[in-house]
């Protein structure tokens, strides 16, 4: 691996990451109040600004200057990027986001612990929605919730993505690292990559305004009826982390606080459209109409899978004695929010009764489409699985029949099905090892099955231990297990892994 | 008219056959030799070269040419052909095997290149058996008319009360047509005083699977297998038109389809939605039991290989399958196949053949096929708005003598026409003729 040209494509992620940095400080010049709670460090300081603004600028500065020294080390002169080292940049690029997406949580003065503030960025980051920070949320500056938002935005498309999409060309090598990071076999929708990272990007950035204009809307004039200025960052918050499948809010109870059945079905809906692939939407704005989601097997198998689900977590609910109506609502909202791996809750999923816990992991395993924010395994290959079994029962009867997989009338390559179940047979292995892991650090049965579940799949709700978050009382060990398991999970597992062996470092 | 044909094979071989009969001037392009040779008989000009070359296409005249059809086995030579005729002012109908090209019986969609007609004959073959298994009986049969109108071979039994006497004598039932005799190699489109006799394999023009019943018993034919109903089908070979037919049947039956080759098998697979494919040997009894052949209705072995079908087609037949169809290369092994108990043999060439010369003509031939390898035609055409018959009956219709109105459809309703009644615009005639006597059909219904 050369060095060289690791750092110089770090540098040029960084140089984009920084901005966010800066985007957020000027938003808290505005929405966070003069005597931002700081937790005793601004007393320090004596500046004439907010601390909050303070801490995004000097991260910004920061994050800029490590860009130049990593890009100042040595110009490349062979401009093309090798496999391995793209991996490693996939791999470190993460982890060193979500390193310096902690700074500001410390600096801004929501906590002291760096596993808090590295937790809480990673978990933002990979769109998990998990919590570290001490309850309640409330009491935190809206920055604070701005940056977590802003970091479920970066981290939605995948930090490659992003940058391919908004500086363009990345390197030579470049399209290594997008098809390393998308999910599955990417899609080239346009002919060069990144005019493809532009067009998600745009579908992206669409769906995510979309929904913040209805979000402002449903909390500016009905329900809440808050000012406009806090029903703004409250949208965006909550938009942000509905298309991204994120999950973080500004309360404590979810998004049971604004106590609006219109904010609910809003988020329900952006969370859906969060978790099915964006390369439908592009099609569909291209001119291709509604054709991609009706030829789509997957999209219906999807549909159908969450229908069946929502009925499922809905009867449960029912029978433990809730009406009718909330049974539905409740059921329904659960169903997707644990399948688009998003994390908002209308309930406090510890009143679920066993049975509806148990479909809800499920649901967290499979996941949403790929090409979209969603995590987990993905429907498109739980989809493939269960073909693969049917074909394997109808092999009984018919041993000579030929029974490969087809998709829209094209034999999917074996390469491809083997890859398939071997990351199923990877994902179900880690989680149950993390499972494992929290039982062994303390955590009780139910809640060891959620924690894993849902850090793997970028989930970001629990029940038991894990309600909240992993705040104290949970160790710092087993916050670091669900950081590995959330950045393994975000990474598609092997490209994660890939790091630990020292096959990538031998030349 | 002059027509200038690229390739000489047995399609091009019919093709330019059926033309030179009809008296139009025929010039044959072929790269082979020992083809070229080998059709000494025929009165074209023979040029030796390549379908696609310019000098080999001057060289047969395209300049003076009035239709350039190009029916070779390659695609890309034939469509290329086909520009370059254009070029000259020439109509063009191209011949289009591969399904990459084209998937539709016949499409103007290269128009725009230079070929008017792109026709696909193996879609056209696969059609073909797809409407004869809607047919009310599988003997040598064929379908006009979107399935209203059965063409029924049918041979009368020596002890016939309908054998020593004059057709008109004889009055098949109503609902039932006799549009031809085959007697030997002879075709006689008959007339009332034409004679029946025992051995006699008479064409019948039906139109209700029960009056073909009431016929065979009337004329003393050998009753023929009622078709019943077809539920579920096993083709042998996943050539380009057992694939396609596959594809045809799977929306209203079962099908399996059994290949030998596991790439090919594969690529079938591919191209085929409900089908079972299988990978196999349809000559392999365990193969047949393992996939319970037993229970299809209908066998069609469609391989390349003629023996293969033949073949696998017996054992079918031993194994129980009612019906059974043998696709064979050359078109004079049709009658040895049936002799030996296939129901119906066929050949692709045949029917590419027919498919091709249906658009020869400047009639709207809807529909063609060719009998007796080439002696005479069926053709199903429209009678054109402004057209000098329309309107008239049919005995004051100047039809040539051999030629027959067989039947006629007007909007829902099918009959078969006697001489009072009246031809309009827009009917669609089925007529059986010699093929001579095609040019003044053409003449009478032209566009």
């Amino acid at each position: 691996m050369r060095v060289a040209r690791i750092t110089a494509t770090l540098a040029s992620i960084l140089r984009v990451y920084a901005f966010t940095f800066l985007l957020v400080g000027l938003a808290s010049l505005y929405w966070d109040p003069p005597e931002t709670p700081t937790f005793g460090l601004s007393e320090d300081w004596g500046l004439p600004m907010k601390t909050t603004t303070v801490g995004f600028l000097l991260c910004f500065v920061f994050v800029l200057l490590l860009s130049f020294l990593l890009g100042a080390l040595i110009s490349p002169s062979d401009e093309t990027l090798r496999e391995r080292e793209a991996y490693f940049i996939i791999g470190f690029g993460w982890i060193l986001c979500a390193l310096l997406g902690a700074l500001p949580f410390i600096l801004a003065g929501a906590t002291r612990s760096v596993s808090v503030a590295s937790f809480e960025s990673m978990s933002a980051l990979t769109t998990t929605g998990f919590s570290a920070l001490p309850t309640p949320l409330e009491q935190y500056a809206p920055s604070v919730h701005i940056w977590r938002g802003t970091l479920h935005f970066f981290g939605g498309l995948g930090i490659v993505t992003m940058l391919v999409a908004i500086v363009g060309r990345l390197t030579a090598g470049g399209v290594r690292l997008f098809a390393s990071e998308s999910a599955g076999e990417f899609v080239r929708i346009r002919p060069r990559f990144s005019d493809t990272a532009r067009s998600l990007f745009v579908v992206y950035l669409t769906v995510n305004f979309l929904t913040f204009v209805a979000l402002w809307f449903a909390l500016r004039y009905t329900g809440p009826s808050l000012d406009w200025k806090t029903a703004a960052y409250e949208a965006y918050v909550h938009a942000v982390g509905s298309i991204a499948t994120g999950g973080m809010g500004t309360r404590s109870d979810s998004i049971l606080a604004f106590n609006s059945v219109l904010v609910n079905w809003i988020i329900a809906a952006a969370m859906l459209v969060g978790s099915i692939s964006f390369i439908f939407f592009f099609q569909a704005a291209t001119g291709g109409g509604l054709r991609a989601f009706r030829e789509s097997s997957v999209l219906r198998f999807y549909l159908t899978f969450l229908a069946v689900s929502s009925l499922a977590v809905s009867a449960f609910l029912y029978m433990d004695g809730h009406s009718a109506p909330k049974s539905l609502g409740v059921g329904v909202f659960m169903a997707i929010t644990s399948t688009a791996t998003c994390g908002y809750t209308v309930l406090d999923p510890n009143v679920f009764p066993d049975g509806a816990k148990l479909i809800l992991v499920l649901l967290m395993v499979t996941g949403g489409m790929v090409g979209s924010t969603a995590g987990a395994v993905k429907v498109d290959r739980i989809h493939v699985l269960f073909r693969l079994s049917y074909n394997e029962i109808r092999t009984l009867l018919h041993p000579h029949a030929v029974s490969v997989l087809k998709n829209r009338g094209r034999i999917v390559p074996p390469e491809a099905v083997r890859r398939v179940i071997v990351f199923f047979f990877a994902y179900v292995t880690l989680f149950i090892g993390g499972a494992l892991a929290f039982g062994v650090l303390g955590f009780d049965f139910d809640s060891s099955i959620v924690a894993s579940a849902a850090s793997l799949g970028g989930v970001g709700y629990g029940w038991g231990m894990v309600t909240t978050g992993f705040q104290d009382p949970v160790t710092e060990v087993a916050r670091i297990v669900g950081m590995l398991l959330m950045w393994l999970g975000r990474l598609e597992i092997f490209a994660g892994l890939l790091l630990f062996t020292p096959m990538l470092y031998k030349d | 008219m002059y027509v200038v044909i690229g390739g000489a094979g047995e399609v091009g071989y019919h093709v330019a056959r059926a033309l030179r009969r009809e008296g139009h001037s025929v010039a044959l392009i072929e790269q082979k030799k020992e083809v070229l040779e080998g059709l000494s008989d025929l009165d074209a000009l023979l040029v030796q070269g390549n379908t696609a070359s310019l000098e080999s296409l001057e060289e047969a005249g395209i300049s003076k040419a009035d239709l350039f059809v190009g029916a070779s086995g390659n695609d890309e030579a034939n469509m290329v052909a086909c520009g370059i005729a254009k070029t000259f002012g020439a109509s063009t109908i191209s011949r289009i095997n591969s399904p990459a090209f084209l998937d539709e019986p016949a499409s103007t969609k290269y128009r725009k290149i230079g070929i008017d007609v792109a026709v696909c004959p193996e879609l056209v073959a696969a059609q073909r058996v797809n409407n004869l298994l809607l047919a009310p009986a599988l003997a040598s049969a064929d379908i006009f008319a979107q399935g209203r109108v059965a063409v029924v071979e049918s041979k009368l039994l020596p002890n016939s009360p309908a054998a020593g006497k004059r057709l008109a004598a004889v009055k098949p039932p109503a609902g039932v047509n006799v549009v031809a005799i085959l007697r030997g190699p002879e075709v006689i489109i008959p007339r009332g005083e034409d004679m029946l006799e025992a051995g006699d394999r008479l064409l019948l023009c039906v139109v209700s699977p029960d009056a073909l019943q009431v016929a065979e018993k009337a004329l003393g034919l050998r009753p023929g297998k009622p078709a019943g109903k077809i539920k579920r089908a096993v083709i042998a070979g996943a050539s380009r038109v057992g694939v396609r037919l596959a594809r045809l049947l799977e929306d209203r039956m079962d099908v399996v389809l059994i290949e030998k080759s596991r790439d090919l098998a594969t690529d079938a697979f591919e191209r085929v939605k409900d089908t079972l494919v299988i990978t196999g040997d349809a000559t392999d009894l365990r193969v047949l039991k393992s996939e319970s052949v037993e229970t299809a209705d209908v066998f069609i072995g469609a391989d390349r290989v003629e023996e293969y079908n033949l073949l696998s087609a017996l054992m079918a037949r031993r194994l129980g399958v009612r019906h059974t169809i043998a696709f064979v290369n050359q078109v004079a092994a049709k009658p040895v196949v049936e002799d030996v108990g296939i129901d119906l043999a066929l050949t692709v060439r045949e029917t590419t053949a027919s498919s091709l010369l249906r658009f020869c003509y400047q009639i709207d031939a809807l529909d063609l096929s060719i009998l007796a390898g080439g002696e005479a035609q069926v053709l199903e055409v429209q009678v054109p708005t402004a057209c000098p018959i329309a309107g008239k009956p049919l005995k004051k219709i100047d039809f040539p003598r051999n030629s027959l109105v067989g039947a006629l459809v007007r909007g829902k309703e099918t009959l078969l026409p006697r001489g009072d009644d009246l031809i309009q615009a827009g009917d669609r005639l089925i007529i059986f003729a010699l093929t001579e006597a095609v040019p003044r059909i053409e003449r009478l219904l032209r566009k």
